[in-house]
């Protein structure tokens, strides 16, 4: 799916329509949007146990 | 005409010599708001009233023999994202909800009060502690004491300025990406960013539910310490806070001995940004060396993930706030500062899966910097690559190549900005003190040791001469 049907998809699903100017500029933003996230995507994976992060004085 | 102490513990000690009286203080206070706040915008609301009132009564206290510690009779201004009885709390938007906690402190505030403090007013933010100042909605456009053609940082903006300029000796800030400690640097003066969890933050608007922290910006680390020991502790009200967590009294804790003490020093993640201030890395050296000339023992460190989890940050926290906005902006989106808008609405763009991924990133990044911290006690690095940021040139891309903050919220670690010096234009540059989940008192003491070997904390920007009693 391109940026612009991408990002006019999840804004309509999350009940909010920037006016057409402003949706441009988050279309255009959306690559470096995705960059970060597959950045994140990218980090190696390991077995972990909490399933939340918590923070506890005994850490 | 008597030079008023520029630290609250200073000041309390002339409230109890008898040099002075919270009412002298507070009076001086406002006469500083009088004259500098045109300017600097650092308020919303004052409440010269109830503020002078709890001064007579924090001075009438004091005379009869009741002493409620180092913030009796001390003026402290509120962040307006934090609800206070005195007055709405705004966010600095036109789009709130005037009955929210109304007529109600938030608990923070609450205990700041039943220690004596003087609130003297609402302060400046970002909007919603996110978005940049925005010249089209009717809110004052915060501006640096140290040079009113920049920014004085935000979203803490007000409590930045303030503290600086003398309008009060402490203030209230919030912090989800850097928003005590980036005004801070910014505005010459010290603010923690005490372990996620420590502080209660009911009755504070949220901007990311899960990285936001209550902060106290002071002059002086051992001022921060007296407002930290007052703020923690458990309440109810929060349920991200551990069950039953305390605070202590960070305040005895400073001792200015470094003796035992392994410091990590973070370069490779933090100099030779392209277009870092010429002079970050010879003042940055410099800092270090006092530390090492406090005792501290110096060692290298990188921090692993740094960027994936400084990204996680700013990819968490505008789905946090989209979705405690999200009914507002689906009927008002333009009554939203464009800035925020176009940071908030980032936040509809990540898909749940994505967010999930955040988490997991940040559960990572925090297990292997546990694992860091197994070898070292502080790790320190500049809070900023530069100065402040000129309005000219700020926008949100300026403002993220300066930061060094957000990495520590995703990890929730304690993080201390101190005054390190300044850039050849006369601008304050931050020092970054960051140590293992709740020991918050062994970063002030690395703070507090660093400020009684150096006086960068204590300088005043031209424009706020020292203030007298009148």
């Amino acid at each position: 799916m391109d940026a612009e049907t991408t990002v006019r998809t999840l804004f309509n699903l999350a009940g909010v329509s920037p006016p057409e100017a402003e949706m441009a500029a988050f279309i255009e933003g959306y690559p470096a949007t995705r960059a970060s996230l597959d950045l994140l995507y990218a980090v190696p994976d390991t077995p972990l146990t909490d399933g939340i992060l918590v923070f506890r004085p005994a850490d | 005409m008597t030079e008023l102490p520029l630290t609250m513990t200073d000041a309390a000690t002339a409230l109890r010599s008898g040099e002075l009286t919270s009412v002298d203080l507070t009076e001086a206070c406002m006469a500083a708001a009088d004259r500098l706040d045109e300017t600097l915008g650092v308020y919303i609301a004052r409440y010269d009233e109830t503020a002078l009132a709890a001064a007579a009564e924090a001075d009438a206290e004091l005379a009869a023999g009741t002493d409620r510690g180092p913030l009796h009779g001390i003026p402290i201004g509120i962040k307006d994202i934090i609800a206070c009885q005195e007055g709405e709390t705004t966010g600095n938007s036109v789009v709130y909800d005037a009955n929210w906690y109304a007529g109600a402190d938030a608990p923070v505030v609450a205990r700041l009060r039943a220690a004596g403090a003087v609130i003297t007013g609402k302060l400046t933010t970002m909007e919603y502690a996110c978005g940049l100042p925005d010249p089209d909605k009717p809110y004052p456009i915060p501006r640096n004491p140290w040079d009113t053609t920049t920014w004085p940082g935000g979203s803490s903006s007000g409590s930045g300025a303030g503290v600086s300029a003398g309008l009060f000796l402490g203030a209230l800030g919030t912090d989800t990406g850097g928003s005590v400690r980036l005004p801070a640097a910014f505005c010459g003066i010290t603010g923690m960013k005490q372990t996620y969890g420590l502080v209660p933050k009911a009755g504070c608007l949220p901007l990311g539910v899960t990285l936001d922290h209550i902060g106290p910006m002071t002059r002086s680390v051992a001022d921060a310490a007296a407002m930290l020991t007052v703020m923690a502790g458990f309440d109810p009200s929060d349920p991200s806070m551990p069950p039953g967590v305390t605070g202590e009294d960070y305040g005895a804790a400073l001792t200015g001995d470094l003796s035992g003490l392994t410091i990590g020093v973070e370069r490779a993640n933090h100099l030779g940004r392209p277009g870092a201030d010429p002079g970050l890395v010879e003042i940055f050296d410099a800092a270090v060396a006092e530390l090492a000339a406090a005792g501290a023992t110096i060692v290298e460190v990188e921090i692993p993930l740094y960027a994936e989890v400084a990204a996680a940050t700013m990819l968490c926290w505008p789905v946090e706030a989209f979705v405690f906005h999200q009914p507002w902006l689906a009927e008002r989106w333009e009554d939203y500062g464009r800035w925020t808008r176009a940071v908030i609405g980032n936040g509809a763009l990540l898909t749940a899966a994505d967010y999930d991924q955040v988490l997991k990133v940040r559960r990572l990044g925090k297990a292997a910097l546990d694992e860091l911290f197994t070898s070292v006690d502080l790790i320190v690095g500049p809070t900023c690559a530069t100065g402040a940021i000129s309005y000219d040139t700020l926008n949100w891309d300026s403002l993220m190549h300066t930061l060094f903050t957000p990495y520590w919220n995703s990890v929730g670690n304690p993080t201390l900005s101190v005054p390190m010096g300044f850039t050849a234009g006369g601008l304050p540059l931050g020092l970054q003190i960051s140590g293992k989940p709740f020991a918050d008192a062994l970063v002030f003491k690395a703070g507090d040791a660093y400020q009684r070997r150096t006086g960068h904390h204590l300088a005043l920007p031209a424009l706020a001469s020292p203030a007298v009693a009148p």
